[in-house]
């Protein structure tokens, strides 16, 4: 009975933190200059003729909208602690876990709602839509996560960029091997993501979509471990 | 004179300590490399997978990659910005012999001389100059140098806080891919994406014709932005 009631209320403080977030994002701004972006993407986009289109747009979610976590994160962490509100907030029954699934998802859902404008109003990847939308979620996730983790550590906006422009190479270089070693190198999460952007569902196995799926669900799990140790580090135990 | 070789000295030794200032100094080399290797392997790549040549679009991908040295360095001066507005640092500096105004003169110069060398080399390792002659180029590079303040006024006159720095700083791409349409269409509508400086320096490049009309054009643009940005930016300030 205890333990219902503690997942509940646990359930309830995530619901809380993500609705404070997201509006929070709101009045920043980030939903209007992504509405603006977007926009202009689809403008582009409906002037590429297909196949084309197709591939161009899988490259703008994978290297555009698909990543929003890793680059807004770092403001949002960075503007709490210099307002010592991080303290202050894992005093009440906030869990640190909340906090950072909170803003992980609160962000996720910024790059499912831009991407699905781009995938599908010009319909660069309507026929590939299911697969695309768990491709975004569990690439965010991820991003989101190595945001976090680098922004627990960072003292101002620029270590932050300085930390996410090293990461994300570091991250994003494996993409190379795709176009080599294909199969092999799904086991790199930005290939895994690539690979079920890239191709329609008709052309993908199956075995091979819950394959990348399964990878990328790792990688997040290694992503917030990582984010946990970090916020514990510099942040909680400073 | 002295006070301004202080902050100037200052400023060097903030590039020993800021990555982020590092890692957008060395920006230039990866530009280089770009254009000496990435933009052929482009062109042959998309030609192997989509049997398409898109080598006529590839001086447009090299004055595309130009305005981003200035853009960084103008964005990476504006979060240095707003992180000593946040601190508190600016209203101390405003109170000395600098004053306010020396103190915004140093952190737009800085990134100005920096985008001027860059915009030169690249101008010349990209092949750019064969569309302009060497008056032109000098011109060309010094008003595309003052994008960086621009940037810079746009964070100081806009953002109340890094969140809404960084949402703003994501918009800036806005303005480059205003540029994509210009190269591939033609026709008198493609004006409404003047509101674009570099819009404008796109066509002085790139103009059978009237290059120098839009170099005028282009530096008259520029003057009005920063010239509005700058009064914002004082009355927000005050």
């Amino acid at each position: 009975m205890t333990t219902k009631s503690n997942t509940h209320q646990s359930t309830s403080i995530l619901v809380t933190l993500m609705k404070f977030d997201v509006r929070f994002q709101v009045k920043q701004g980030f939903y209007l200059v992504y509405a603006l972006v977007s926009a202009l993407y689809i403008v582009i986009l409906f002037n590429i003729p297909f196949p084309a289109r197709s591939s161009v747009t899988a490259y703008l979610v994978l290297s555009d909208t698909s990543i929003i976590g890793i680059t807004f994160m770092g403001a949002l962490v960075l503007l709490e602690k210099q307002q010592n509100m991080l303290h202050s907030l894992f005093v009440t029954p906030v869990r640190l876990g909340q906090y950072l699934w909170s803003k992980a998802v609160s962000l996720t859902l910024l790059a499912l709602l831009a991407s699905a404008l781009i995938a599908y109003v010009p319909g660069g990847l309507l026929p590939n839509w299911p697969t695309t939308l768990v491709a975004v979620a569990l690439s965010s996730l991820f991003f989101s996560f190595v945001g976090l983790g680098i922004s627990a550590s960072a003292q101002s906006l620029n270590d932050y960029l300085a930390g996410i422009m090293l990461g994300g190479f570091v991250l994003c270089l494996p993409l190379v091997l795709y176009f080599y070693f294909p199969l092999l190198s799904l086991i790199f999460p930005i290939n895994s993501v690539a690979d079920l952007l890239l191709h329609s569902t008709e052309t993908l196995p199956i075995i091979r979509i819950v394959l990348n799926c399964s990878i990328i669900v790792v990688w997040i799990f290694i992503a917030y471990w990582y984010a946990f140790a970090q916020f514990n580090k510099h942040v909680i135990n400073k | 004179m002295i006070r301004y070789h202080q902050l100037i000295r200052s400023d060097l030794k903030l590039i020993r300590r800021d990555p982020m200032l590092i890692l957008s100094l060395l920006a230039p080399l990866l530009y280089t490399a770009m254009v000496i290797w990435g933009i052929p392997f482009m062109v042959e790549f998309v030609s192997v997978e989509f049997n398409t040549n898109i080598e006529k679009y590839a001086p447009f991908f090299k004055f595309f990659l130009m305005p981003v040295a200035p853009m960084l360095f103008g964005m990476v001066y504006g979060f240095i910005l707003l992180d000593e507005r946040d601190g508190g640092v600016i209203s101390y500096l405003a109170i000395t012999p600098l004053g306010k105004s020396g103190y915004l003169a140093v952190r737009m110069i800085m990134p100005v001389l920096y985008s001027l060398i860059f915009n030169i080399s690249f101008i010349y390792i990209s092949g750019l100059d064969v569309y302009l002659n060497t008056f032109q180029a000098i011109l060309l590079s010094l008003i595309m140098a003052t994008e960086a303040p621009m940037m810079l006024l746009f964070l100081g006159a806009f953002a109340s806080n890094k969140v809404e720095g960084i949402a703003i700083s994501k918009s800036f791409g806005v303005l480059l891919i205003m540029l994509i349409p210009d190269f591939v269409f033609q026709g008198t509508w493609l004006w409404v994406f003047s509101a674009s400086p570099i819009w404008w320096l796109q066509r002085a490049v790139f103009h059978p014709v009237h290059s120098w009309g839009y170099l005028f054009g282009s530096a008259i643009v520029h003057f009005v932005f920063i010239l509005l940005l700058y009064r914002r930016f004082n009355r927000r300030f005050d």
